[in-house]
């Protein structure tokens, strides 16, 4: 059964002058479980529109978007939110850590939406986060604050914080753009390593060398999907 | 989220601007200290009124010459009015014009100084009767003897003084015999006070006292009296004492219509009624011209919130994106507003508490008055739950306004 299902997905903007922006039409495919995507395109090709959508940042304007075997068309805001707290986690190309918090409290941040979360005590979320942590490689680095890491670490944790309540897939946009190319591979054999943990990885990138991690890859153009291929990892070997 | 949460968030962030959030809370400290101290300070003032009134006996009636002041036009009206005289006295003191009546007392205020050789002092003079003054506010003569009813009859020139009066005016030398000048008369010193401080509006420690006959026709030359203080008999009902009072000035006034009353008349009660209305309406006012500084104070917090919100655009697409509600974003923002409100309130309510206290230490050691001291638990209770309604009330725009924001327009601001 696939986790996601999208059919006949379109989005339209709609500016305060009244001018349309068709950022997508007519998108249709479906992701399996554990499968690694990468989604491509050229600047403006809709590519942020589609994981937006997917994220269940925003809604689509017409079309069907099926997580898990619920229609998100029914679904409130407020369920949109617990939903993406539960089974989502989101990786950005500029991390969003908030730089007052330590390194731990940035990874506990989203147990403070969950609610799973809610009954447990202050030991298992920090056990939790920590384990998120070490998974990155960085439980050493709890009581550090963001401005204290390198670029590659404050990814790391921003993954560890996408970890921490084992969400179903997690979405990745543009991981290595703010990052120098070996810190870059660090970062994407992260991503490899959590793809051999069972974990649905989808990745929106404009890099090939980025795509290139993936087992499949939609390209789209336009708003729409001009190719979806399956694609061999070049780089499974890091994870082994 | 829960509420702790929501609180444990919004902590963080206000002390990551420490110096903002403490600059920013000022508007609300000084609106809450303003509102708590006027509610303490006029509440002390009440009390002290009313204690002061109550002093003066349950069964005392005043009569004063002059309408009822209902204004500041009217005051001059009432000192300028000369409508008391010996005529009011004969007919009150007939008992089938007031039954209920047991001791009348007049009584006429003596303006200026008084000086012994060199030393001259301002005290509180007027002429009365020494019983009066002995029986209502229950004063004890330290030294001498009090002036007698003969005395009063024969205007004889002699003075009680309150210890206040005898070390202003004599030092350590003895006072009793001695002759104190006021005015263009010389009058003998028959007896010394107890030191009472104060009584009933008055300080009995700077009191000079004289027969109420000399101080009218010796010092001041009138015909008529300033005061009249008059006890019903105990267990009388003083409200029909003071309707008989009524019926008879007018009646020796030939006065048919009340509207057109040359006198007035105030018990105890009426007093007090008086006291309450007017405090009331001094403190109601005193509350509405602070609360202009809690709004300040609270317009002050909404535009911080709404730069904090600008501020934090990233943090909230952030919180959006790993799964905080629209509700949850307004929570916490709501949850900022309010504990530096709240903490603002708990600020102001702590320095009113302690200048409240330094008002009364100085008003007791310098004034010699008996203020009690009043930080009342309704004050403190108005100062916080006014100050968290405000960070509420302020709190929502900017709260709203944070949780309206889009994700991901939040997520892209840089």
């Amino acid at each position: 059964m696939s986790l996601i299902q999208v059919q006949n997905l379109a989005k339209t903007f709609t500016s305060s002058a009244g001018a349309q922006t068709h950022a997508l039409r007519d998108v249709s495919f479906s992701i399996k479980e554990n499968e690694y995507v990468a989604i491509m395109g050229q600047s403006g090709s809709g590519k942020s529109t589609l994981l937006h959508i997917l994220g269940l940042l925003i809604t689509p304007t017409s079309g069907q978007y099926i997580l898990n075997g619920q229609n998100i068309n029914d679904l409130s805001e407020e369920d949109r939110a617990h939903l993406r707290n539960s089974s989502l986690g989101f990786v950005f190309q500029a991390f969003h850590l908030l730089a007052r918090a330590t390194v731990l409290e940035n990874v506990l941040l989203p147990l403070a939406y969950s609610k799973t979360a809610l009954g447990w005590s202050s030991q298992k979320r920090q056990q939790k986060a920590l384990a998120a942590l070490d998974q990155v490689e960085l439980g050493h680095r709890t009581r550090h604050t963001p401005a204290q890491l390198s670029g590659g670490e404050k990814q790391r944790v921003a993954i560890a914080r996408a970890l921490v309540l084992e969400p179903q897939v997690i979405f990745a946009d543009e991981p290595t753009g703010n990052l120098d190319s070996k810190t870059g591979a660090t970062v994407m054999r992260l991503f490899e390593n959590l793809h051999q943990a069972d974990h649905t990885i989808i990745v929106i990138t404009h890099e090939t060398i980025t795509a290139d991690y993936a087992q499949r890859i939609i390209t789209l153009h336009d708003g729409q999907i001009q190719s979806d291929q399956k694609h061999e990892s070049k780089y499974q070997h890091y994870s082994k | 989220m829960k509420l702790t949460a929501a609180t444990s968030i919004a902590l963080k962030a206000l002390k990551a601007n420490l110096a903002r959030s403490l600059l920013t809370v000022l508007g609300i400290v000084i609106g809450i200290l303003a509102i708590v101290l006027m509610v303490s300070l006029s509440q002390g003032a009440e009390s002290l009124i009313l204690s002061e009134i109550e002093g003066i006996g349950a069964q005392t009636i005043i009569v004063r010459p002059g309408r009822q002041p209902e204004g500041p036009t009217d005051i001059a009206e009432t000192i300028l009015s000369d409508s008391i005289k010996d005529r009011d006295l004969a007919a009150l003191k007939r008992p089938d014009n007031v039954p209920g009546l047991d001791k009348l007392e007049p009584a006429v205020f003596v303006p200026g100084s008084a000086s012994y050789l060199d030393n001259i002092y301002r005290p509180t003079i007027f002429g009365w009767s020494a019983e009066a003054l002995i029986d209502i506010f229950d004063i004890k003569i330290v030294a001498g003897e009090a002036f007698t009813p003969e005395d009063i009859r024969q205007r004889a020139k002699v003075v009680m003084i309150g210890d206040k009066v005898r070390a202003e005016l004599f030092g350590q030398s003895d006072a009793l015999g001695e002759f104190i000048t006021i005015g263009d008369h010389k009058l003998r010193v028959v007896a010394i006070l107890e030191p009472a401080g104060q009584v009933s509006f008055f300080n009995i420690d700077e009191l000079i006292v004289m027969p109420y006959s000399t101080a009218q026709r010796t010092i001041r030359n009138i015909d008529h009296y300033d005061e009249l203080f008059i006890q019903a008999k105990e267990g009388e009902n003083v409200d029909v004492v003071a309707e008989d009072i009524r019926a008879t000035i007018r009646e020796t006034h030939n006065i048919s219509n009340p509207d057109k009353d040359d006198f007035f008349v105030n018990t105890q009660q009426n007093a007090l009624e008086t006291i309450s209305t007017i405090t009331q309406v001094l403190t109601i006012s005193l509350i509405a011209i602070s609360s202009i500084a809690l709004v300040v104070g609270g317009i002050g917090i909404m535009n911080i919130m709404l730069v904090s919100v600008t501020e934090r655009t990233a943090e909230i697409g952030l919180r959006k994106a790993v799964g905080a509600t629209n509700q949850d974003i307004m929570i916490q923002f709501l949850a900022e507003a309010v504990i530096l409100t709240a903490s603002g309130g708990l600020i102001g309510t702590t320095l009113a508490v302690a200048i409240s206290t330094l008002i009364t230490f100085i008003i007791r050691s310098q004034f010699n008055l008996a203020w009690p001291y009043q930080v009342p638990l309704n004050a403190i209770l108005i100062g916080v739950i006014t100050a968290t309604v405000v960070g509420l009330v302020f709190g929502l725009f900017p709260a709203r306004q944070a949780a309206k924001k889009d994700p991901i327009e939040a997520l892209r601001y840089e």
